[in-house]
């Protein structure tokens, strides 16, 4: 027995045995959930939060946290709404300006983090007190309307395989996933910031450029926020204060459901996607099934700690020298 | 094996060191207080100074409590969600039987009992603070919109504790009270040492996880007052009252110079935090500008404090190398 749980252990197989049963009892109960539109509907209501979690994930690995991403989300709906609906530009250039908008926020958090030392918890508190603040102020909190329709086309179109609906913001997502996963895997970078995660002390005498991993860490996070920020405007066709409101959260559930300790030093790519697939799936079936938002927030909580307890019992049973 | 004896000189230098510390903020506090009264008629009289002690007293009393978790190392989001849970349960008992002083006791309980809740996930389950508190905000946050949209009035006795200056009040004898506590019980000590070296306050004999628990304990108490003197001065009870002033908590401990890695802080200073804050915001609202310039000017604040903090400490540092 002992042998069977630290083979599961070994392979994290918690987070994809949870999902495989949610999706089971679901399709079991109500007849709409595993319908073509039902699944398109809710991967593109997701992948925003998609692109915020693999950003999470880095920045998670490095043994920090980032809680300025839904901040972040709404900051850079509302400039680029500013610049293209109230003052008229170019929406190419106003998504710009917003991603730039984001880029900085990025620098901030990276650079005060990652060079000065200060505790993430408490810098990232404060860009998110910031930018949340400036979307708020922009229009005095009223929501843009007006897009042209080929912006409104980049996440509400989708390509037809069969009878099956791909919505193109997938497409950007599972990009977003894929390139993380890859940097991770492959590339020194990715080895950097596990390192860096498991201690910087060794991770510096090594050679590594801890400082400018961390800070490479937040500003890709608040880059990818950024790019959920236009791809949310565009699935709304309007810019709003609130996007993004609760994303640090979600996008922190997200990576631990998939295993990902908070700890630092590792980092699974994969295990993300998967936790955020289970908090779709929970979401959508509660839904489904006729339960209230508040229910199905409740659950997620509830998820998120029995995640966090899971992972504590991998640890121990996957022995010493086991991350 | 730790005496309160050998605990003392320690305690006593951390203590020292803290008022030294808070001597800026009354002079911002009262530099606040000057330009408001000068720029914005209206702010400087009895009435509007009032209401600005009782918003300082809420958040003050939520802020008291957070220090103490603070101080450990931890963090605790959820006092807000707390506040709203156990001020909905006393409205819906208030509203039941009629009753004040059981319901307000049951308020106070309650509020003991959620945060034993983070206690025990923190503490004996060894989540980490900012997942635990994330999650139970959710679901306390959750828990008290499907109990209670709106109760309102509550009873007129009730009402007197919110009227005048008996909030404030309120606030300076929590204050003193959990000054001594930090100061004067053995507890208090155990504190500071948790938060300065949690490996070596276990190797001199600290039971750190109760310890740690215990702080959340008292953060619940505390968000439990600041229920009564809440629902008192609304004279209504809500499901989403006082929703994201965590965050308002959180600002006001760390402006008050409470170090969120833990062993460094005090209560005095989170209490002169709330009540620049306060002032703050109804000074802007007075002189008529946006409210939502407050959130962002909260984050900047929040910045500018750490990076003091930052400079502050390399000057001690380049100091010492001189000598």
């Amino acid at each position: 027995m002992r042998r069977l749980w630290s083979r599961l252990a070994e392979y994290r197989l918690g987070a994809p045995l949870i999902l495989l049963v949610l999706l089971i009892y679901f399709s079991s109960t109500s007849p709409n959930f595993l319908s073509p539109y039902n699944i398109s509907t809710s991967a593109r209501q997701y992948s925003e939060l998609g692109l915020v979690a693999v950003g999470m994930t880095l920045v998670i690995a490095t043994g920090g946290i980032d809680i300025s991403v839904g901040g972040t989300v709404g900051m850079t709906s509302m400039v680029m709404g500013l610049l293209a609906i109230s003052l008229g530009w170019n929406v190419a250039a106003a998504a710009a300006a917003g991603l730039g908008c984001a880029a900085l926020i990025g620098i901030i958090n990276g650079w005060a983090i990652a060079y000065l030392g200060l505790q993430p918890v408490l810098v990232t508190l404060a860009t998110l007190s910031l930018t949340r603040g400036i979307a708020y102020i922009l229009t005095s909190g009223t929501s843009l309307a007006g897009y042209p329709p080929v912006f409104s086309a980049l996440a509400n179109g989708s390509v037809n395989v069969g009878a099956f609906p791909l919505p193109y913001p997938v497409f950007l997502t599972a990009a977003a996933f894929l390139a993380g996963w890859m940097v991770l895997r492959k590339t020194t970078f990715g080895r950097a910031v596990l390192a860096v995660g498991q201690s910087e002390g060794a991770a510096h005498l090594s050679g590594i450029h801890v400082r400018r991993t961390k800070f490479l860490c937040y500003l890709s996070l608040s880059l990818l926020a950024g790019v959920a920020g236009i791809m949310l405007t565009s699935r709304a066709s309007t810019s709003f204060a609130d996007a993004g409101r609760n994303y640090e959260f979600e996008a922190i559930t997200a990576v631990v459901l998939g295993g990902t300790s908070l700890a630092g030093g590792e980092a699974n790519m994969l295990g993300t996607l998967v936790g955020l697939a289970t908090m779709a799936v929970l979401r959508n079936g509660m839904s489904l099934a006729g339960q209230s938002d508040f229910n199905r927030t409740q659950m997620l909580a509830a998820a998120l700690i029995a995640a966090v307890l899971i992972d504590n019992l991998r640890r121990r049973f996957a022995g010493p020298g086991k991350g | 094996m730790a005496s309160p004896e050998t605990g003392k000189p320690g305690a006593r230098t951390a203590h020292s060191a803290t008022t030294l510390r808070e001597l800026p903020l009354f002079f911002v506090l009262a530099a606040l207080i000057g330009w408001f009264a000068i720029t914005a008629p209206g702010f400087f009289n009895p009435i509007n100074l009032a209401s600005v002690s009782r918003d300082a007293a809420v958040i003050g009393i939520l802020g008291l409590g957070l220090t103490v978790v603070v101080i450990t190392g931890g963090i605790d989001l959820s006092c807000a969600s707390i506040l709203a849970l156990s001020a909905c349960i006393m409205g819906i008992l208030m509203d039941r039987t009629g009753t004040i002083f059981l319901p307000a006791v049951a308020c106070v309980a309650v509020a003991g009992f959620l945060g034993a809740g983070n206690g025990f996930l923190v503490g004996r389950l060894g989540v980490p603070p900012i997942v635990a508190t994330l999650a139970t905000l959710s679901l306390y946050r959750m828990q008290a919109m499907k109990m209670v949209k709106l109760i309102s009035p509550l009873p007129s006795g009730f009402r007197a504790l919110g009227s005048g200056w008996n909030a404030f009040a309120a606030l300076l004898v929590a204050l003193v009270v959990m000054m001594l506590v930090l100061s004067r019980t053995r507890w208090g000590r155990r504190v500071y040492a948790v938060g300065g070296n949690s490996v070596a306050a276990r190797l001199s004999g600290i039971h750190v996880g109760w310890t740690v628990g215990w702080t959340y304990v008292v953060s619940g108490l505390l968000a439990g007052g600041a229920a009564l003197l809440a629902s008192a001065t609304l004279n209504s009870v809500q499901g989403t009252m006082f929703m994201g002033y965590e965050l308002d908590a959180v600002a006001a401990v760390v402006i008050g110079g409470t170090s969120i890695a833990g062993g460094r802080g005090g209560v005095l200073g989170t209490a002169l935090g709330a009540a620049i804050m306060s002032t703050l915001r109804n000074g802007l609202i007075v002189a008529g500008m946006s409210v939502y310039w407050y959130q962002a000017i909260i984050g900047c604040a929040i910045l500018l404090v750490a990076g003091l903090d930052y400079a502050l400490n390399r000057m001690r540092e380049r100091g010492q190398e001189r000598v």
